[in-house]
């Protein structure tokens, strides 16, 4: 097992699933509210100018989410139920941060379990 | 044969699984991205069409000179002024060889209001002269047209250029007549071209990306089923601790 290669998988992983994450809080607990809750037209406006722009990019964002998940998962030899668990997780509100402290804690077992190469 | 959890008849069976899964999830993916592409398309122009049947409101009351319109474009205004030459043909915009007669409407306040009175199939018609009150629909300047044309000639209801033409401030936008006011002034009613651009990038970008997830579902699903041929890789019994592993043992393949 390649521990650098792991330890660089890991942050790519970790990076993607916090943006990913944070979109997903703005688009479902600002942009939406706004959007359809707010009763000034601005506000409504706003709201529909996040939802539109962030949840397009929330789509692509999650395809490399998958992506740095999979790379990572490949590395460390994980089953494909933490996969679905992890992508289901990324379409749920804060559910990517648990996600992401699991796999985070289950990695760095794996890697500390690692003899040092010489 | 004894069929274990780790026999070939438990693996065909996991493989068989797999793939009916895989390809039921492709195909909803699939579906979303074409269901996406129509239905936001229908559902942006049933609004349009319905915001275009609302009730006329003053066109003062939704726009003015030196500010940005709002919430005026795509729905009935009414105004009332005087018609004040010259007028200017531009083409149909759904049939070239016609003519939509455009005419300056000078309100009370001395702001122009360019209107779309109707179309002529024959590109003459008499003069707007005279106070009258028209509705109609207002719309945004349109775009340049995609071919230069001669000196004089408009190909395109696009406001600059009837700035050039005409004296006095303009509202930012025009007024295009409906069927009853146009056949008043002997015109045939103008077709509105409901605009067509962002939503459907939007819906197109949305269903864009469920077939890249579609296509993803399909490699997940080859990938997986042959790892449960060899029941390793993400198929593999259980997470397998890294320790017991050689070190220099590759993970996949």
């Amino acid at each position: 097992m390649d521990k650098p290669g792991i330890t660089k998988a890991l942050t790519f992983y970790r990076i993607m699933a916090w943006i990913v994450g944070l979109l997903l809080v703005i688009l479902i607990c600002i942009g939406m509210p706004l959007k359809y809750l707010a009763s000034d037209p601005n506000l409504n406006a706003l709201g529909a100018g996040i939802n539109l722009y962030l949840g397009i990019g929330h789509g692509w964002l999650y395809m490399l989410l998958l992506i740095s998940a999979i790379n990572l998962g490949r590395r460390v030899q994980w089953r494909w139920v933490r996969l679905l668990l992890i992508a289901l997780a990324g379409t749920v509100p804060f559910l990517s941060f648990v996600a992401e402290h699991f796999a985070t804690k289950d990695v760095q077992q794996k890697v500390a379990a690692l003899p040092d190469k010489a | 044969m004894t069929d274990t959890p780790t026999g070939p008849g438990h693996r065909r069976r996991t493989q068989a699984l797999i793939w009916t899964l895989g390809l039921v999830v492709a195909g909803v993916m699939i579906f979303l991205g074409l269901w996406q592409m129509s239905v936001f398309r229908t559902q942006g122009r049933d609004a349009l069409t319905q915001r275009m049947n609302l009730p006329p409101v003053p066109v003062a009351s939704v726009a003015g000179t030196g500010g940005i319109p709002h919430d005026a474009y795509g729905r009935p205004v009414s105004a009332s002024g005087t018609y004040r030459g010259p007028d200017l043909l531009v083409p149909s915009a759904t049939d070239p060889r016609r003519c939509r007669v455009v005419s300056p409407l000078v309100l009370g306040d001395g702001t122009v209001l360019p209107v779309v009175r109707g179309v002529s199939p024959t590109c003459s018609t008499p003069a707007a002269s005279g106070p009258a009150t028209e509705i109609g629909v207002f719309l945004p300047s349109e775009a340049e047209p995609a071919r230069e044309l001669p000196p004089g000639q408009l190909g395109s209801v696009r406001l600059p250029r009837l700035a050039q033409t005409w004296d006095g401030a303009m509202l930012p936008g025009f007024v295009s007549l409906d069927a009853e006011h146009a056949r008043a002034h002997g015109l045939e009613p103008a077709e509105i071209i409901l605009p067509d651009g962002a939503g459907n990038a939007r819906s197109s970008g949305y269903a864009l990306q469920w077939w890249i997830f579609a296509a993803a579902a399909v490699a997940a699903t080859v990938k997986l089923s042959r790892d449960a041929a060899t029941g390793s890789g993400f198929m593999a019994p259980g997470e397998v601790l890294s320790d017991r592993r050689p070190v220099d043992t590759p993970v996949e393949e």
